[in-house]
Parts: C-alpha cells; structure tokens; sequence
C-alpha cells in the first residue's frame, strides 16, 4: 500500500504539524509538506458502484484534492472489480513505472468496508432504497459521509440521519451539487436579496419516467447478492429492468426504491428553491396533488403562501421564480436569465445577503471533513429538501391534500397519510 | 411486481374524486387473490382507488380493510397478492381504532407463525396501533426460531414495544448470533430505563453492536440516566472509538454545565479525533457564551484548531467573535492569517476592520486574496463609507485595494469617483479604477473610458481600459445603438490612435462592429488597415464575413486585399454553424475579386455546405467553367440535398442518433465503443460526397476504433465498404473515393475498446 501513514492513522498519533496541513487546505499551499502528504489524504470507500459512482468515479480521479479511492463494494462483485480496475488502472497511470497501484480493496458488504480503519469518507453511491442504511452505519463507525440524491427514502431515515450526524460528530453531505453551481446560487441570492420582489410562484419541471410494468421473475445472475439489492424493501422477483441502473428508467421506476421524479429531479430543484426561500430548516406546510379539484400542477405551499408548482412543460429553464418585480430563470449548463435583464451580472453590494458559497461540491465536502464545518448540502438540507420529495408522493398516493409541520416534522390529521412517513424493512436490514 | 401495486401517481391522482361504495371493496377479494408479479394488475389497482375514495371515512376505510383481510384469508391467494394485500392494510390500519383482540386482525396472527408469511404481514402491522398487535408480535415470536424470530424482533423494536423489554433481554444472551443482535437492536429502538438495562446486561451480539443500540436509545432517556450511560460507554476502552467518540459528542449535549470545559479540554489535546467531534459540536451548537469562550481561549491553541475554530466562528456571525479574529490576522501562521482574514467578512464590520482588510489586501502575499474577498462582503454601519473614503485618498497601495473592492460590493455611487482618478498620477491607482469600472460603469461613463483608453500609454492601463469599454459597451441592452461613440472615435480618429482602439472591436463582435473594421481596413494607412484586418480575422464567428470580402473588393493597400481575403478563407472553414445566405453572399463577392485559382476553387468548395438560393445560382453559374466546372457542379448536387432539409440519423444503439446531425456541435450521440454501433444518416436524396468528418468536439478520446463507410441508395443492401479505418482523436475525417454519390450514409465502428465510448457531436460534409 502506497499510504502507508494515513490521515487517519495520523490523526490517531496526533501529528498536530502534519495536520495544520491537513485541516486548511485551501489556505496553506500543497508544496509545505508535498502535495500527497499521508495525513493531508482523505481515503474513500465507495459503497454502490453503478451508473452514479462512475461520474463520482471521475471528478475524484481528477481532482487535485488530496484524496484516494481505496475501497469499492457493491451487491454485484463485477461492478465492484471492474471499478477497482479502473480506479488502480488511473492511480498506476499517474506513477513514473505505469501499471496498476493494486492497493485498492473489494468489499461484500457496507458493514465491512465502514470497518476499515484507514478509510475517513464514504461515499454512498446505492439505489435511493439503501441510503439511509449505509450512511449510518458509515457514520456510526466514525466515517465522514457524501450521500447520493435524495438523502433518503422516507422522512423518518432523513431525521435518523441528521440525529446520527449530530450524535456521532460527523459531516455528511448530500450529492445535490446544483448548490455548488454559480448559477444556482446567483439565482437564490436574486430571490434572497429582493430583486425581483416578493415571490408568488415557483415553477420547476421535473420530467416524466416511463411507467413501471409487471416484471415476470427470471433467474438472479451469478454473482449478484439479489437479497441484499432489495434489502429493506418488500421481497419482489428478480428482473434485470427492476435492477437496472438507467438515469431514464430501470429501478428509478419503481416507488419501492425511491420517489420517480419527485425524489430524482425534484431532490435537485425543490433544494434550490428550499435554498433561494431561506427555508433550509424547515419546509412547505401543504402538499396537493395533480388533479385533485382540478388542481393542474403538483404543488407545495410554503406558510407564507408562495407556491411551488410541478410543471414539466416548463419549457424555458428547469426552474422559474416569478416575483411581483420580475422573473428569474435558471438551468444546469449555467442558464440563467432574468427579467428585467441584467440581475445575473449585478454583483452584491456588502449589506446584501450573501449565501455561502461553494463552487465545488466534492472539495466543500473535502473542505469541511478537514475543518468540522457543516457543509452546503448539510444532512439537515438534504433530509429537509428530501422531505419535500416524499411528501408530495405521499399526497400524491393518498390522493388528497397533506398538512405538515415541518417544526414537529408531522403530518397533520390524516393518520393514514402518517403511516407513510416510513416503511416496514425487511430482517436483517433495519437502520441500527 | 410493478410500481402500480404501491399506487401509481398517475392512476392514483386522477382517480381521487371516484367515489365507489363500500360494497366494491368487499367484491375486490378473489380477483385480487390471484394476483401476479407478471400479469394484469387491475384488481390491485381497484383497491388503490378505494383506499383514495375512502379518504378519511372511518367507515370505508373499515371496509378496505376487511376486503383486504378477506384476500389475505383467501385459500388460493398467491403470495404476491397476500403481500399486496398486507402492503396496502399498513396504511388502512394505521388510520382506523386498533382492533381489541387477535380475532380482529384474523388471518394476520396465523401469519405471523409463518416464516414467509410473516415478512408480508409485517407490512400490515408495523404501523398499526394497540396492544393487541403488540401481543400477536410476542406470541409469534415464542414458536419462531432463526431468521423468522429475527423479523418478528425487527417488528417489535420498530413498534418500540416497552412491553416486550424482558422478552428481548432473554434474546439479547440468545446462542443464535441472528436472534442476539435482532433483539440487542430492537432493545436500542426502546427509549426506556429497562432496555438501556437490559442491553447494559446483554451477553450476546458484539460489544459495538450493543453499545451502538444503547447511544440509539439514550435520545428518549431522562438527563441523569443518559449520562451515567455516555460516561460508562465514553470509558469503556474495550468499545471502539467511534462509539466512545459518540459517547463524548453526546455528552456535550446531554450534561451542558460541563461541556465548555469538555470541548476546550479536548481542544487543548492532542487526540484529533476528540478535536474532531468536539469542533462539530461547536458547529452544531454555537452558543454565545460557548462562542465567547472560544474566542477568548483562541490565541493558546495550536494554528491547526485555530484554523478550524475561526471557519466555525465565522459562521455564527458574532461580534465576540471580532477581536480575537483580528488579532489572529496579525499572528505569523500564513494558515491562520488566512483564515482571520476570511472569517472578517462574514463579522461585522468596523472602520477598523476595514483599515485591517485594506493593509492585508495591499500585501504582496496569499493573505491578499482572502482580504480582499472579505472587503467585498464585509457588512456594518460606516464601511462602505470607510472604504469610499479610502479609495479617494491615502496610501497609493491601499487607495488601489479600495478601489478594486468597490466594483466587488457594487458601490456605484462611486463611479464619478472611479471616473475622476483617470488624472490621478499613479498609475496603480488608476489601474484599480479601471478595473472596477469596467465591472460596474454605466454607458454615460464610454466617453470618459475611450478617451482614457486613447490616451493611455502605460500597457495595462491600456488593456484594462479598452476592456472596460468592451464592458460597458457589452453590458448595454441597446444592441444598436450602444458601441457608436466608439466607431465614431476610431473612424474620427487618427491612425496611431484608432490602432490602440482596434482590439476592442473583436471582441464587441458582430456585423456593425465588422463593419467599422472594413471601413479602417479600406483607408490608405497601410499599417492601420493591416491592424483592421488582423483584428477581423479574430472574429469569434463568420459575422465578420461580408466586411471581409468587402476588404478583400476595395482596399485601398493590395496586401490588405490579400490578407483580407486569407482571413475570409479562414473563417469559412472554422465556421460550421447554420449557414446563412450572408455567407453566400460573401463567397460571390468574394469569387468576384478572386483571381487567384486554388482560392477560387476553396471558395466553390464551400458552397457545398449551402443550402440557399443564392448558392445555387453561384454555383450553376460556374459550372461551365473551365477549371471550377467540377467543383461547380459537386457544389451544386451538394445544395440541392442540403435544401431539403436537414438529414435524419438512426443509430444503433439508437439514443440521440439525431444529435449527430442537428447542426448543433453542443449536442451528441454517445455509445459505448463495442465493435457493433452504426449511424445512418439519410440526406432525403441521393448526393455526391467527398469528405465526411466525425467531429467530437469537446470528447476528444470518443472516436471509432476500427471504422467503415458505405454509401448507397438501398441502405439494407449497402454493399462492400468504400473505405476503412482507425478513428482520430478530437475529428476523425475520412475521404472517400471520387464520383461517390448516395442518399444513405452508413458509419460502422467494427472493433471494440474497453470502457471507451464512441461519441459524434456532428457528421460534417465538404
């Protein structure tokens, strides 16, 4: 193994003059003890290593943070490998003999690989169904968390989460890097500041994914832990479209595993706008769904009455704040257009508010590990803004309005609407 | 089992103001019974609509529920019905009374009994009310062993059944690891006295399990109790550290008196892991009396934890804060210099703090850049009238940092101030006005900023004020209208002078900026015009055109004809963008002045790209031509296909093959490179073709392995390949055979390359 002395390895000694390295990066340059300092290094796990993992994959090869990938799990072993493959393939590229680093270890399981010693950050890059799960456990076993979009599958994990966070000390941040884009935050702080008055309606389109079709079962492949891909979800026959990683469909589908739409896109825009509204700690107060009383969009209110409205027509920009002053049109890409023209450019005067800013999501997340900060998409964040996602589909499957109160995080007389604040889990699979 | 078996949004939503009677749902029992993963789902679908039509009627929901149970006592329901079934009672239970004895619930406690079964009435009952449902759980579990006794104990910690605690302690010592750790993880979901006892007993699963389920329960724990439990686990050097860890983070909340002295103690230390955890707990709990603490001890630690406690006192916001920060911003640590120097602009703001930002901005060090950052954002009651009044007068270098950060907190109030240091004799100061001008000056200011940039004679003086015009010029709406004082300048000007000016036009861009250009090349200062036509052929797209081949036309210098036409050249073959018939225009006026014969035959190559009228006529016109004929009339089969339309693609794999020939270089078709992809692209009639190119603009490693071409009119009999080869990084071009002509292209990729994709962003034809 290359990293002989890790960070944490570091940590544990107590190397106070390698760690003022470590803890500032962004202050102290590299070339003080060398770039790779041991204890400056962050070492990775990466738990689920499909479709998502290998964009994670990607920006963590390339980044010059001083980070490593040394472990890979997933339920399918040739995932697991072939992402070991391509992780020592790039690390031995990068060494003056060529080859493979080989110093990348495979993992069965989550519990395993949150064991290791020497790794300080996990990333949790699984189906929505497993988040919660292997987060806590992550974090349990004193790892640093970045977790996949939405943070959960119910509302309950999302506060088990914040509450395992806090208890344990440790920094998680949601994969929800829209705020880490310059745009995004422009636009919030265009919202935040004023400059288009006060806010009536949000307009955001989330998409639509293919209807999900009875499955005939058909045998598991070898070397795929069927069991364990399902966890805590209600036993279904194998299919390989039920398991299928497909940003258009596969297990996006289904709402066993996550929330379609509403938890794919809507953990994206429904954050920006939780952020644009100042809303982190809270949330909306009512949930209707699409069609009831010829209500033509999925909307959320928040208290003071603005309005957020599904509307997957929208065609201008993935998301549109219209205040009794102006308009604000914002996309990935860096779309962002305003009416009037002109507030995009406008640069902040000292007295307006300034939102905090991260213009990379990965290093915030790095950033703060090292500092004990709370990062931009803190559990908080992703639980509330995951929260929004689960309560629309809640109202969506009950069929009528749901109440909340996002202070007591309660649904509000509808017992029925409550029991939907989380699931059953299967044996073996619980959150502790 | 597809998504509609747990309600489809669509179905659900529309189906909402249905209002079926109570008698429905009674009949919904046998077809559901023989529900499958694979066939028709629509009696499940029914039972959804009368859970939705139900809505909060205890009544209805009451006979959901019974049609469930009666599908779950069905003799011949499958099992993906009973789960079913179950599924959708949770809910239904959930908001109805609880039942007063087993019976109610018949057939869910026989369920129970049953390894498989059980795993789906547990969808039913793990959020139904009353004890009843918590005594089925206990009875079940006496006569359930292995992984079946691990679910039901799964149920009843989810249930949290305070009841169940001396069961569960038994379990918790249970020689099955299986039933050990379910029962020491269901103990840790009941917040009681008796659970914490009885976990603190337990013999069975690990020491880190069961200390895990006791931090888990403690949150529901009185004060006195939880604590003595943290301190037991905090000490416990058998444990591992990240629970012992957890024991000290949660004694920071849970005993207050003592945890200021707890998390300096730990900031004093040397154990970074304590650090660690203590520094997110300030955090996630800045008290004021905690943060003045901090403050106050800040100075003793070390420059790492200073470093770390300064980037969480910034985020509180608080004036305690503001002191002992700005000491720190005179330490010798460059990490703990720049990290004061950061935090002060999230504090509030003083005279003083500015002074301190401005002396730090002015450093030639890497604490400049965090100073400076703070003086954009800094807030408080005289600042900006202190950096206002620091920009007039004073220091030259902190005048020049004060200058600069009036753009970053877009004073524009100061931009008569900005204007007015145009005189002033140091030319750093003037360099900063410039550069703030240029982000926030107005367009009454692009007088002032071209006769500052005429005059300038210092080079960055002159760069940062020739951008601040384009700036000002750029930021205006008016798009007419908005750069003519600055034609009107160059073309009044006089050589020298209008030279200086030139760079700005570029990058303004356009046909009226072009058209300036034109009008400087064509005067008969021989290096004025040379610069004119320098400064068009950097244009950034082919607006640039129709002055270039009015250059080329009617210069009055013959090597700025020359050049002119070069640049034109040029520019038409950098340029793939939609063509336009300005473009055609250009290549006739520029064939009008063209003697020279490889020119010429470039330029009737490329009308192949047209696609208007004005081409057409072009190139029918040359086509009796001697020595263009050929090209000609290539030309020609060339436009009438692209008059049709644009091509259609298919691919396989099929996803965005349409991209590769939308004539948008922003957009692509990506497969992974297997050995077995194609794309054909139908061009709607039969064409000549000379050269295709696969360009991969931006994916530069996204090339074929092992391409072939075919060319024909009968794409299912495409015939023999006319040429093979390997793709090339960024474009791939692949000449083909003279006289080749088809409607259908066909692009094979025949060999693969692992973990690569194939990516074309537009097939290209000249």
């Amino acid at each position: 193994m290359s990293h002989t002395l890790t960070r944490r390895a570091a940590l544990a000694r107590g190397l106070r003059g390698i760690l003022a390295v470590g803890i500032a990066p962004q202050f102290v340059p590299a070339r003080l003890l060398g770039k790779a300092a041991p204890s400056n290094r962050l070492n990775i796990g990466l738990v689920g290593n499909g479709l998502i993992c290998s964009a994670h994959a990607g920006t963590l090869l390339g980044l010059t943070d001083d980070c490593r990938v040394v472990a890979t799990c997933d339920v399918v072993r040739a995932k697991a490998e072939k992402m070991r493959d391509r992780i020592e393939t790039s690390y031995g590229k990068s060494k003056d003999s060529g080859g493979r680093s080989g110093d990348v270890r495979i993992f069965a399981t989550h519990e395993e690989l949150v064991q290791r010693d020497d790794i300080d950050v996990v990333f949790v890059c699984t189906p929505d169904h497993w988040h919660a799960a292997v987060s806590a456990a992550a974090m349990r076993a004193g790892k640093d968390v970045y977790c996949e979009k939405p943070l959960t599958l119910t509302v309950r994990e999302g506060r088990h989460l914040v509450d395992v966070a806090r208890s344990h000390g440790r920094i998680l941040q949601t994969g929800t890097q829209q705020r880490s884009n310059k745009s995004f935050r422009k636009a919030a702080e265009i919202v935040r500041n004023g400059w288009i008055g006060d806010i009536k309606v949000i307009r955001t389109r989330l998409g639509k994914f293919p209807e999900a079709l009875p499955l005939p079962e058909e045998p598991v492949p070898a070397g795929f832990d069927y069991d364990r891909w399902l966890g805590p979800t209600p036993w279904r026959p194998y299919n390989e479209k039920r398991v299928k990683g497909d940003y258009g469909g596969g297990w996006r589908c289904f709402f066993e595993y996550g929330g379609r739409k509403n938890g794919d896109w809507g953990a994206h825009h429904f954050d920006i706008i939780q952020n644009a509204l100042g809303m982190d700690g809270g949330g909306p107060v009512e949930f209707i769904p699409k069609g009831y009383e010829g209500c033509a969009y999925q909307t959320h209110i928040y208290a003071n009455g603005v309005r957020v409205e599904r509307d997957d027509d929208l065609a201008k920009s993935m998301i549109e704040f219209r205040g009794t002053k102006g308009t604000v049109w914002v996309s990935r890409d860096d779309f962002l257009e305003t009416d009037p023209a002109g507030l995009a450019a406008r640069p902040l005067r000292g007295e307006d508010l300034h939102l905090y800013a991260s213009d990379h999501h990965h290093l915030d997340f790095f950033d703060c590990v090292r500092t004990r900060r709370h990062p931009i998409a803190d559990v908080e964040v992703g639980h509330r803004t995951a929260t929004i996602c689960h309560l629309n589909v809640i109202a969506a499957k009950v069929g009528r309005p749901v109440r909340w109160d996002p202070a007591k995080e309660e649904i509000i007389d509808d017992p029925l609407a409550a029991s939907l604040l989380d699931r059953p889990r299967r044996a073996g699979y619980t959150l502790l | 089992m597809n998504h509609r078996l747990s309600f489809t949004l669509a179905t659900l939503t529309s189906l909402s103001v249905l209002t079926p009677s109570v008698g429905h749902a009674a009949e919904r029992a046998p077809a559901l019974a023989a529900l499958t993963y694979s066939g028709d789902q629509a009696a499940l679908e029914a039972v959804d609509r009368d859970i939705i039509a139900a809505g909060r009627d205890t009544t209805r929901l009451a006979a959901v529920r019974d049609s469930l149970l009666a599908v779950l006592r069905h003799r011949d329901a499958t099992f993906a019905a009973r789960q079913a079934a179950a599924q959708r009672l949770g809910p239904v239970l959930a908001a109805l009374p609880p039942g007063v004895r087993a019976s109610d619930y018949r057939p869910l406690p026989a369920m129970l009994e049953d390894p498989r079964d059980c795993e789906a009435a547990r969808l039913a009952l793990d959020t139904a009310p009353g004890a009843v449902v918590d005594q089925m759980l206990l009875a079940a579990l006496e006569k359930a062993s292995g992984p079946h006794r691990a679910s039901l104990l799964t149920s009843i910690g989810s249930r949290r059944t305070a009841l169940a605690v001396p069961v569960l302690s038994r379990l918790a010592g249970d020689t099955d690891p299986v039933t050990a750790l379910a029962a020491v993880r269901a103990l840790g979901e009941i917040p009681t006295p008796e659970a914490d006892a009885a976990l603190k007993a337990a013999t069975g699963a690990t020491p880190a399990a069961r200390a895990a389920a006791r931090l888990r329960l403690l949150p529901g724990l009185p004060d006195a109790r939880a604590r003595t439990t943290l301190m037991e686990i905090e000490a416990d050097a058998s444990l591992p550290a990240s629970a012992r860890l957890a024991a000290f983070r949660q004694l920071l909340d849970r005993d207050t008196a003592a945890a200021d002295t707890r998390i300096l103690d730990a900031l004093r230390g040397a154990d970074w892991e304590r650090k660690e955890v203590a520094l997110e707990a300030i955090t996630t709990s800045p008290i004021p009396a905690r943060i003045s603490l901090l403050a106050k001890g800040l100075s003793a630690w070390d420059g790492s934890t200073q470093v770390a406690v300064i980037g969480i006192l910034a985020r509180t916001g608080a004036a305690a804060a503001v002191p002992p920060i700005a000491a720190a911003t005179r330490g010798t640590s460059p990490a703990v210099r720049s990290s004061a120097l950061e935090a002060l602009g999230s504090l509030p703001g003083t005279k003083e703090i500015v002074t301190l930002l401005l002396e730090a901005g002015a450093e030639e060090t890497e604490v400049a850049k965090p100073a400076r950052r703070s003086l954009a954002r800094l807030n408080g009651a005289d600042v900006s009238a202190t950096i206002l009044a620091a920009a007039e007068s004073g220091r030259s270098a902190l005048r020049a940092v004060a200058l600069e950060s009036l753009a970053a907190r877009n004073l524009t109030e100061a931009i008569p101030l900005l204007v007015r240091c145009r005189t002033d004799a140091d030319v750093a100061v003037r360099n900063a006005a410039l550069s703030s001008l240029a982000e926030i000056a107005p367009s009454s200011a692009l007088p002032d900023l071209i006769a500052w940039a005429q005059a300038a004679e210092d080079d960055t003086e002159r760069t940062r004020s020739i951008r601040a015009v384009v700036n000002v010029i750029l930021r205006d709406p008016d798009t007419k209208r908005r750069a003519q004082p600055l034609y009107a300048q160059l073309e009044a000007a006089k050589p020298e002078t209008a030279e200086r000016l030139l760079p700005a036009l570029s990058r303004i861009g356009g046909e009226p900026a072009a058209a300036c250009a034109a009008r400087l090349a064509n005067r008969p200062d021989p290096k004025l015009a040379a610069a004119a036509v320098a400064a068009l052929a950097r244009w950034s797209d082919a607006s640039s055109l129709s002055a270039l081949a009015g250059v080329t036309a009617e210069a009055a210098v013959p090597a700025v004809r020359e050049s002119a036409r070069a640049a034109a050249l040029q520019t038409l073959e950098k340029t793939r963008d939609a063509w336009t018939t300005i473009r055609s225009e250009a290549i006739g006026r520029l064939l009008g002045a063209t003697t020279d014969l490889a020119a010429r035959r470039q330029l009737v190559a490329f009308l192949a790209r047209a696609n208007d009228e004005t081409a057409a006529g072009l190139a029918a016109g040359l086509e009796g031509d001697a020595a263009l004929g050929a090209d000609a009339k290539y030309a020609a089969g060339a436009i009438a296909a692209n008059r049709r339309g644009l091509p259609k693609a298919r691919g396989n794999p099929a996803n965005g093959a349409g991209n590769a020939v939308d004539g948008k270089t922003s957009s692509r078709w990506t497969v992974p490179t297997l050995g077995e992809e194609w794309l054909e692209i139908d061009y709607r009639q039969s064409r000549p073709f000379r050269r295709v190119t696969l360009d991969q603009t931006g994916r530069a490693a996204d090339y074929p392995e092992k391409y072939s071409v075919h060319v024909t009119d009968d794409p299912a009999q495409p015939g023999a390949a006319l040429v093979q080869g390997e793709g090339q990084r960024n474009r791939t071009v692949i000449e083909l055979p003279a006289g080749t002509a088809g409607r259908y292209l066909i692009i094979r990729n025949l060999a693969e390359r692992k973990d690569s994709s194939w990516s074309v962003c537009e097939v290209q034809l000249d």
